[in-house]
Formats: structure tokens, sequence, C-alpha cells
């Protein structure tokens, strides 16, 4: 398992986000842990921007240990969906109600190249069939 | 902060403290006569002694020598005139000792003695003067020296107590006043006034004391004031110590003449490249040199200024873009109550890109938009203010509301400066002759609607504007009941947390309970501002976003058709 991880704590004030890349599913498969708001989004970014390769088509968010997210982290998941070709994916995994829910409200849950999964085994089948071929 | 910081040199005032350190050194004794008086009688009674021991022809070195040492004496501690005197004495002492015991010596012989002991004397004295008067002027200088330490001291001490009093007024004109009143007294002068640089010329701000010679908003090139450009490039003041005959224009000289200014100090205030101030120091007498004291005061004295001007222009820019971003309408409307909410958040001067607008068309037909440029700052802030303007001027024009999307989401992909800016909108419209709500949102929380009961109007979302539309907009219809309130907000509202030290959210859902709690609809727009309180106070401190909120409720009843 290929990881790297970075911990910008001494960079931000207020509770920090970890996040940590993997690729046993493929894809890039980045975890988010803590909180996606308009401090924090950034290194998010940074980290989508050195995954995202010219023939990328998937790319997996796993949420389950993101707390909340606010409209900046969202932006950055219309940004990602925007990059991605037509048939590319935007998967997130475990995202908590309150996360799932700003997903719904704002429509981005209904998009064509945004997936929500409870869990990564969901995932992993559901790009192994669409994603990587 | 009562006195005046800087003020001449107590040792330039008069002479006493130079006389004083002077005396205590026991350079000069005043009771000359007593110097006169003992060394005459000590010569007269040495002579006479001498004269006792009989042979005197032997002796004559001793009162000669006498008289020469008491006139040095005398001379050294009471100047030349004394010592020649004393000396002089001796050498009548002398002659009368000669005469009377001897005649041994012939008369030449003691006249050219008596002149060459009496010279002596006032050499000695003037030697001893001019060393004395060396020695009070370096006491002169080291005394002023430690007067300047202590002004500029204390000076500097007076600034740091000055700064705070810059800060905190409601009105620009009023830190204006202040900065004025601080500066003329900061460097006792007889006026300060502060200008603004702009294009190439100086806009008087305000001027203490103020002058009918010299309203605010009184202008004059820079180019016609000698080396101001040098000093606006280099930050350093300048000086003028004479301004009559400083070659200045002629209308500035005789305003100058007028104004009774005689020395004048230029103190640049620099914030930007393209924010400069200058502070005008007037003296009515001519001040020699600007001594160092006074240049770092007058440096410290920039710098602290300088701080308050930018706090200054920072808050009249944020209030500006606040102001753009929000409805200047206050059109009312007959039958609906319309009621916009703004907050800053915590990140003050870090304004975000929340907007709301609305218009009433003639047939009573209601317009309104809320909105959130993502990101903060000013290019989220202009951005959002050019969307509301935008969407204004659309709206006067009563143009549909896909095209009004439509050209609302070009303006964003064309105005945006990066390619992640984008902005979640809810536009709707309500037809007031049949009650009708139509809804259009991109990737906005949805509103509460507030009747019997409060729930969330789930209106089917589309991606924000500045995100692809390859299916276009959606619309969606409601029919409103007969009582209600509709509440639109941004996220802001609702992303505080519960309490103060939590880390969870109050979120969407609990908002809508809170409302819920107020039903039957419509409520009062004091209701929302009781909710608005409870979130901030329940986050335990202000908002993190910006907040902005558009309450429309239905009003008299009776009056509405529908």
């Amino acid at each position: 398992m290929v990881s790297q991880e970075r911990s910008p704590r001494s960079k931000i004030a207020g509770p920090p986000i970890d996040l940590q890349v993997s690729y046993r599913l493929g894809p890039p498969l980045i975890y988010v842990k803590g909180e996606l708001d308009h401090d924090t989004t950034g290194y998010l970014r940074e980290m989508i921007d050195q995954e995202f390769k010219e023939d990328t088509r998937v790319l997996i968010l796993d949420f389950s240990e993101l707390a909340y997210m606010d409209s900046g982290g969202l932006s950055l998941m219309f940004d990602t969906v925007q990059r991605l070709k037509d048939s590319g994916r935007l998967a997130v995994v475990g995202a908590n109600p309150g996360v799932s829910r700003l997903l719904e409200i704002t429509g981005l849950a209904d998009h064509p190249r945004f997936s929500l999964f409870p869990d990564q085994r969901a995932a992993a089948a559901a790009v192994g069939t669409a994603g990587l071929t | 902060m009562s006195q005046a910081v800087w003020k001449t040199p107590p040792a330039a005032e008069d002479g006493r403290p130079t006389a004083d350190r002077a005396a205590a050194l026991g350079l000069v004794w005043g009771k000359w006569w007593a110097v006169l008086l003992a060394g005459s009688v000590v010569q007269l009674a040495l002579f006479y002694g001498i004269g006792l021991l009989g042979e005197t022809s032997h002796y004559l070195g001793i009162p000669g020598a006498a008289a020469a040492l008491f006139g040095v004496l005398a001379a050294v501690a009471c100047g030349p005139i004394i010592g020649g005197v004393v000396a002089l004495v001796g050498g009548a002492a002398f002659i009368v000792f000669v005469t009377d015991f001897g005649g041994l010596v012939e008369l030449p012989a003691i006249v050219i003695a008596i002149i060459l002991w009496t010279l002596a004397a006032i050499v000695a004295g003037l030697a001893a003067r001019a060393v004395r008067r060396r020695a009070a002027a370096r006491e002169a200088l080291l005394s002023q020296a430690l007067a300047d330490t202590e002004t500029s001291k204390a000076g500097v001490e007076s600034i740091l107590a000055l700064a705070p009093a810059f800060h905190g007024f409601e009105r620009y004109d009023d830190m204006v006043k202040a900065i004025c009143a601080a500066a003329r007294q900061t460097f006792a002068s007889r006026s300060a006034s502060l200008y603004r640089y702009t294009d190439g010329r100086l806009v008087l701000l305000g001027r203490e004391p103020a002058t009918p010679l010299l309203p605010n908003g009184w202008q004059i090139e820079a180019e016609e004031l000698p080396g101001l450009f040098q000093e606006l490039d280099s930050g350093l003041p300048g000086f003028v110590a004479d301004t009559s005959i400083d070659t200045r224009p002629v209308r500035d000289s005789e305003v100058t003449r007028a104004l009774g200014l005689r020395s004048a100090l230029r103190i640049p205030i620099l914030l930007t490249p393209s924010s400069a101030y200058l502070l005008v120091i007037g003296w009515s007498d001519v001040q020699e040199t600007l001594d160092s004291t006074r240049l770092a005061l007058a440096r410290r004295f920039a710098d602290q200024a300088a701080v308050a001007l930018e706090h200054a222009e920072a808050e009249a820019l944020h209030k500006r873009l606040e102001q753009s971003l929000l409805s200047r309408s206050r059109d009312p409307h007959p039958w609906l109550d319309i009621h916009i909410r703004y907050r800053s958040g915590e990140r003050r001067l870090g304004l975000g890109g929340d907007f709301v607008d609305y218009v009433v068309h003639d047939d009573q037909t209601l317009d309104f938009v809320i909105g959130d440029v993502s990101g903060h700052g000013p290019d989220a802030a202009a951005l959002g203010a050019t969307l509301r303007s935008g969407w204004r001027a659309l709206a006067d024009a009563e143009t549909p509301p896909r095209q009004t999307l439509d050209a609302l989401n070009k303006v964003l992909f064309s105005e945006r400066s990066s390619a992640n800016l984008y902005c979640t909108l809810l536009a709707g419209r309500i037809d007031a002759s049949t009650g009708s709500l139509t809804l259009a949102n991109a990737g906005h929380p949805p509103p509460l609607v507030i009747a019997k009961e409060a729930r969330l109007l789930l209106v089917k979302p589309v991606l924000p504007l500045g995100c692809e539309h390859e299916d276009g907009w959606r619309l969606e219809a409601f029919q409103l009941p007969p009582a209600w309130s509709l509440l639109f907000y941004t996220d802001g509202l609702f992303e505080g947390v519960i309490e103060p030290g939590s880390l969870e959210r109050y979120g969407i859902d609990r908002l809508a309970q809170r409302f819920a709690r107020a039903a039957p609809g419509p409520i009062p727009v004091t209701l929302l501002d009781e909710v608005m309180l409870e979130l901030e106070e329940a986050n335990g401190k202000p908002p993190p976003d910006d907040i902005a909120v558009l309450l429309i409720s239905k009003g008299n009843g009776a009056a509405a058709p529908f």
C-alpha cells in the first residue's frame, strides 16, 4: 500500500484536517479526516491536483471520518466533478448524514458524474464495472 | 496627553542650568572682594613679618614671589582684573618694604619686577577664564543632550499612549481630527493638517485648528511644493525652516503668511504605493533645525497614523463592498413585508460574497434573489456585487427566469478571477395576483416556509452557477397558503456550532425546528432577529461565515387578492 500523510496542523487554526492517499482500489482513494471548510479545503484541493492525471477517470473520497463540510468544501466537489471527463466519476464513501444532506440539497448528489456510496466495498464494485475500463 | 511632548530644551531657554553646574564645580568664586582683601592683608603682613627678621636684603625674593603667587591665584579664582590688582597691591607693599628696610634695589628693577608679576597674574586669569568657558560649554552640551534624551523618551512614550486614541471612531472625519489634534500637541505646533495624496495632488482631509482659509477638500498640486516627491518616495519627513524665504508659489505662501506660519514639517505617511498621506505641522515662529529628536518623533507618529489610516481605509472598502452586495431597493409592497438582514463573519475584513436583492414590479409581482459566491475576500465580494447588479438589471427589464439564469451564468464565467469560484443561488418570483411562487435553485440551501407549520421547501437544485448546465435550468412552482413567511438565507446562518467549544454544527434541520416553534406564520421580523441572536450566542462568537437573510411575509391579508 502506497501512502503518504500530510498533517498541516501547524499551518491552520481550529480543527485540523488529515489527508491520506491510497491506491488499494486502483484509482486514487483519499481519506479525509476532520473538517472540510474554507480554511482546510485548500489542502484537499492541492492533493486532488496532485493525484489528477491526464487520464484520471475516477477519484474516490473516503468521508467516513469527515465531521463537517461547508460551502468551501462543496465548491471543491463541484470543481472536481467539472474536471472529470464525460465517463468519469467522483465517488464519495461513508459521508455522515450532515454531509450527505449538504450534497443532496445542493444538487450534487444527483449529478451524473457524482456518486455517494455507503462504504468502500460498494464503491469498489461500482468502480470495477464503470471506472477502470 | 495633556502636555506638549516636544518643547524647547530648558538649557536653551536661559543660561541658568549651565551656570549652576559650573559653580557647583567650583570654577567661579563670586566673592572677589574677599580674595582681594585676604591677598592684600596677607602680603602686607608677610612683608612686615620679614622686616622683623632683620637683614631684609637677604629675603628680598620672598615678598616678590609672594606677590606673583597671590596675583596668579587671585586671577585663577576671580579673573584677570582681580588678579592684576592683587599683584599690584603686592608690588606697592614691596616698594614700601624696600624703601623702609634698605633701599638697596634700584627703582627700574622694582618697576620691571612689578610689571612682570602683574602681567603673569593677568595671563593666568585669562587662561583660567578660557578653560572655564570651555568646560562650561561642554557642560551645557551635556545637559542639553540629557534633556533631549528625556524629551525624546517622553515623546515616544506619549506617542505610544496616543495610539489607541486613533481607533474606534465611528466617523472617518473624527479620526482625522484626532490625528491632527494629537500631532499638534505632540509637536507643540500652531497647526497640524492631514492631506491625502491622489493623482499628483494633495487634498486636505482635516486641520487643527480648523480655518476658513483652508476648508476640507482644499487642494494643491504636489509639484508646487519643492521636494515633496522625494519625501513621498523616501518616506522621510521634509523640513522648511522659514517659509517666508521659501521658493513657493505666490498663492501658497500668501496662505501660509495669512495663517501666520513660519516653519513647517511635512511628514509623509505611506500605506501602499498607491495610497499616501501627508501630515503638515506648522509653527508660528522659526524653528532653527529639525533635530534628531523631532525627526524620530515624526517617524514614530507617521507609523501610528499609518496604522489608523490603513484600518480606516480597509473599513471604508469593506463598507462599500458590503453595500454593493445588498439591495438598495427599499420599495414597499402593498401586501408583502420584506426584510433583509446581513452579518459579517468572523473574518470581518475577509468579506464573503453573499448577496441579496429584490424588485417590485408595477403589477405587484415580486422578483427576488439570494446568492453566495464561494470563497472569501475582495474577489468573492466583487463577484457577488457584480451578480447582484446584473440580476437587478435583468429583473428590471422583466427578463424571463431561464434567460436571467443563463445571463448570470455567463457573467460569472467571464468575470470570475479563478476557475474555482462558484455561486449558489435561489431566484424566485411571487405573483401577487394568484399567490403562486416560482423558484429556481442553483445549489443553494432550500428556503423555509412558515405557514401552519414550518418546513423546508425542497426545491430540486441544479449545479451552482459556474458549472456546466447541460440539462438547462429547472423551475418549480408552488401555491402559497393563505398566511405564510418565506425565509431565504445563505449557509452561514446555520454553520455556527450548537454551543461554545462544541464541534457540532447547528445545521439546517435544527434551523427548521427552531422556526417550527414559531409557527403558524407569518412571523414578525423581530423573531428572525431573536433567532439570529440566539445562534450567535450559541456559537459564542461572531458567525464563521457571512450571513445574508431575506424574509418575505404576507402582510395585511385583508387587502391581498390571494
